[in-house]
């Protein structure tokens, strides 16, 4: 899907201009399911792309990025149900 | 008068290298046009991603090497931590800051002139380091301090402690970073991950892969990097109680046209 969200950030190494994507409920979602998956399982689900994001346009003065957000569908199968069912929404 | 060849009909040996130089045979799946010139995209190159091929004309080899050492020795030092660069022929170790102070330290090798087209890979290995990144630098100074004016690049960024988003493509341009793209991954610190980079300003190309997976596929910034001038491995050390250090292997190849 392609959608516009906000910029953040200062342009510096630690502190980059990206998308925000705490605006992206979906996106949110999957974080927290992540972090509560680590937290209950005591371990990551490594090495597998859940989704990939490439900036297709800034407004540098709007501050405003248009992004491309790619769900890696060949992941779900191999994805515990709570993540995949916050995935398959996204 | 010519011999007809036996076999051949009433082909003459002239009559069939005629043929071979202008419908060709065998020789013509490497030389489509028949010039004698081999054509680049359909042969291997030893450690170049067969796809890019296609898009040299006429291919230079910045370095092609699986020791550490000899790239190294190719190579020239810079940032906050040069004393903690070394390598084995098996790998390159640099350490980014040291154990009191964080720091950014890499190397890099210049191309002899401006170029438009770099592909460039590596094995890169975060070890415990904030990230550790393969570069195509655009500015004129590649020694030049991260941040600052003149600081113009690609980076491809590994960085398996962020929260789950742990391989990026960056921009800079004059010191001003910005993410271009991510994958949302959880990577392990101390592991080898692959990673290629591919930039043809010629073309509109900019692509990026792991671990032999593309994962970025970008329309480049011609006109804040319109050439490049080096390929950086880069390590940043964000710690000032521990020193920090990212790890590369070979094979790393640099080709540029």
């Amino acid at each position: 899907m392609r959608i516009e969200v906000r910029a953040i950030g200062k342009g510096t190494e630690e502190d980059p201009i990206r998308p925000d994507l705490s605006t992206i409920p979906e996106i949110v979602n999957l974080r927290e399911a992540l972090d509560e998956y680590r937290k209950t399982h005591k371990k990551e689900i490594t090495n597998i792309t859940f989704y990939t994001l490439q900036v297709i346009n800034y407004d540098e003065k709007n501050r405003q990025f248009e992004v491309e957000i790619k769900v890696n569908k060949d992941a779900l199968d191999k994805l515990p149900d709570e993540i995949k069912s916050i995935l398959e929404k996204l | 008068m010519p011999t007809p060849i036996q076999g051949a009909g009433s082909l003459s040996w002239n009559d069939v290298v005629t043929n071979l130089k202008t419908k060709g045979a065998l020789n013509k799946q490497y030389d489509k046009d028949v010039d004698g010139v081999l054509d680049w995209c359909v042969l291997r190159f030893p450690g170049v991603r067969q796809e890019v091929l296609q898009y040299f004309n006429n291919t230079k080899i910045l370095i092609a090497t699986s020791s550490m050492l000899e790239l190294l020795n190719s190579a020239e030092k810079a940032g906050n931590n040069t004393s903690g660069i070394s390598a084995t022929s098996k790998e390159l170790t640099i350490a980014g800051g040291t154990s009191t102070a964080s720091g950014y330290t890499w190397i890099y090798i210049s191309f002899p002139y401006s170029v438009t087209k770099v592909y460039a890979c590596a094995y890169v290995n975060n070890v415990n380091c904030a990230n550790a990144n393969l570069e195509i630098f655009a500015g004129s100074d590649p020694s030049i301090t991260p941040g600052s004016t003149g600081d113009t690049r690609y980076d491809t960024h590994l960085e398996p402690q962020a929260s789950a988003s742990d391989f990026k493509l960056y921009k800079h341009v004059n010191g001003t970073a910005s993410i271009i793209a991510s994958e949302s991954v959880d990577l392990s610190n101390n592991v080898y991950y692959f990673v290629e980079i591919f930039v043809d300003n010629d073309n509109n190309i900019l692509k990026v892969w792991r671990d032999n997976v593309l994962k970025f596929n970008l329309t480049p910034d011609t006109t804040n990097l319109p050439s490049f001038t080096a390929v950086r491995l880069f390590v940043n050390d964000s710690s000032t109680t521990t020193a920090q250090q990212g790890k590369f292997k070979g094979p790393v190849v640099v080709i540029y046209e």
